[in-house]
């Protein structure tokens, strides 16, 4: 018999009460990661129309900056946007940081060191560089949210999967594996009884 | 007598581009047409030389071209004019010690061709070449010691202080406007105040500027009443001061109405539009002087703003099209 269990079925009543007790928990685990698939997916829908919302939002913000960086290259010409650009002595460095939601270890970032605006710069490059600041922590949100997605819709697959596959093969397996053992200790108590019939005949016969 | 120089700059001011030009440049659908529109011009010459070109390369001739207009003018002016013209000259050289000085505080090496320099070699006696290979933002300043910015080495302890290159820049600015206050007395008695008042309107302009950046971008008050420039025209000291001060968007355009074309702009953020709108005013302001009178030396204050104007605008244009910015934003932006 090709079972979940292989070769190792015993058909005795102490295994099929051991196997009663591991299908119970198997069961439960099924329920479990059922209740988390579907928070997962609700997780999932809520954070895709975030995000859909956002990126929408950020992008227009975007495109609109850039724009006025282009016109501030235009305006005030390549030679002091490049030296106004030279100037800058802080780079921005991000920290990427394990949090875990459900669960699942999600990336969240974390600003760790940022250019300084205030009193550095002059006409025009001020203004294009604080927009961009501005940009910087919504796009360090939008990132974070989108990788998050990633994970989410990643480890709900693996759920799916884990729950069609108790679902499907794991639990109906050891049920047959169950109904199998039961079959065989019936058919045991039933040539037993049989046996016992015969003894029982043949004994009355002697005596008689 | 300046009256050759007066008549020559009438001369000089059909070599400027028309209107019409600036307008067909500017609804260029590539950039070669840019340079076939440019070639049967005063550019045309430089734009041959160049094997390949693109935006960088025209900006540095549209940089060369002022540069050359504003040498010949030195040619033909007389000797007390030319101080004059010389001194007013040096606001290109501040704008090149300004860059490499930029570069320096972050010290990222940086080639000198990128900083796209005005070529005033012929006009200018400091040594670019020496100061962009200085090791540091201070020992740049240092090298400063030696020429007419020597003050500017006092400004070491505010750059220190908020480690911004503001008050060098505005150290640098001041002595400018000082020195060409000073060589003001060089004019003809009846110019010396028309061109004083167009030197202040442009003071004003710088101190607009610099004023709003305490409201609008959180700027330290005490940096900021450090930056303004001395000798304006509509808006007084104590009223700048006073501003600095200031939240209330409406209170800043009432205390500084002269300017509030500029100041809406700035208020908004965008001070791309604010700086344009700066440029018109003070197109505005010069072309009243000529209006008054054509044969004084406001005529070629005239002219040499708009030279400067010219290349600007065109600076504008090459940009814009080599980053494919929409041709409307160009006429917004044209002065």
């Amino acid at each position: 018999m090709s079972t979940v269990l292989g070769a190792g079925v015993k058909p005795t009543r102490g295994f099929l009460l051991e196997l009663k007790k591991r299908v119970k928990f198997i069961e439960e685990g099924h329920r479990l990661l059922e209740m988390k698939r579907d928070e997962l997916g609700r997780e999932l829908r809520s954070s895709l129309d975030t995000l859909g919302t956002q990126r929408s939002e950020l992008e227009k913000r975007f495109e609109k900056a850039l724009e006025n960086l282009l016109r501030a290259y235009a305006s005030l010409g390549s030679g002091e946007i490049e030296s106004n650009k030279a100037s800058t002595e802080k780079k921005v460095s991000i920290e990427v940081l394990p949090k875990s939601v459900m669960g699942i270890l999600v990336p969240f970032l974390k600003i760790v060191e940022r250019p300084i605006l205030k009193n550095k710069f002059g006409v025009i490059t001020r203004s294009t560089a604080h927009e961009f600041e501005d940009l910087l922590e919504d796009l360090l949100k939008i990132t974070e949210l989108e990788s998050r997605i990633e994970m989410i819709a990643d480890d709900l697959e693996k759920t799916n999967r884990k729950v069609n596959a108790l679902e499907k093969i794991v639990i109906p397996d050891y049920n047959q594996v169950i109904k199998f053992i039961e079959d065989r200790i019936d058919e045991d108590m039933l040539e037993e009884i049989i046996r016992t019939k015969l003894v029982r005949e043949l004994i009355h016969r002697r005596r008689v | 007598m300046h009256t050759y120089l007066i008549t020559r700059c009438h001369g000089l001011i059909t070599h400027l581009l028309s209107p019409q030009i600036i307008e067909s440049l500017s609804t260029t659908k590539t950039f070669q047409e840019i340079l076939d529109i440019l070639n049967p011009t005063d550019y045309g010459r430089n734009i041959r030389e160049k094997d390949q070109i693109d935006a960088f390369k025209l900006e540095n001739i549209f940089n060369k071209k002022l540069i050359d207009r504003c040498e010949y003018l030195l040619k033909v002016a007389p000797e007390n004019i030319r101080e004059f013209l010389i001194t007013y000259y040096r606001k290109f050289e501040i704008q090149n010690i300004m860059r490499l000085f930029r570069g320096k505080i972050s010290r990222v090496p940086i080639e000198i061709s990128e900083y796209a320099l005005f070529p005033v070699e012929d006009i200018s006696r400091i040594n670019f070449e020496v100061m962009a290979e200085t090791g540091d933002a201070e020992e740049f300043i240092l090298t400063l010691k030696n020429t007419p910015y020597g003050q500017v080495i006092k400004s070491i302890e505010w750059y220190r202080k908020y480690n911004s290159f503001l008050p060098i820049e505005f150290h640098l600015k001041q002595i400018y406007y000082n020195m060409v206050f000073q060589t003001l007395g060089c004019l003809p008695k009846e110019d010396k105040e028309k061109v004083s008042r167009l030197i202040r309107a442009h003071i004003d302009i710088e101190n607009c500027f610099t004023i709003i950046a305490s409201s609008v971008y959180n700027y330290d008050e005490e940096l900021i009443e450090s930056l303004l420039i001395p000798y304006p025209l509509r808006l007084s000291l104590p009223t700048l001061k006073k501003v600095i001060r200031t939240q209330s968007p409406q209170e800043i355009l009432k205390l500084m109405s002269p300017y509030s074309e500029v100041l809406k702009h700035s208020l908004t953020k965008d001070e791309t539009l604010a700086h344009t709108a700066a440029l018109r005013l003070l197109l505005n302001e010069v072309m009243q002087q000529r209006i008054i009178d054509s044969m004084n030396f406001t005529y070629v204050m005239y002219y040499l703003f708009l030279c400067e104007f010219e290349c600007r605008d065109l600076t504008f244009i090459a940009i814009a099209k080599h980053h494919n910015i929409e041709p409307g934003s160009y006429l917004v932006h044209k002065i």
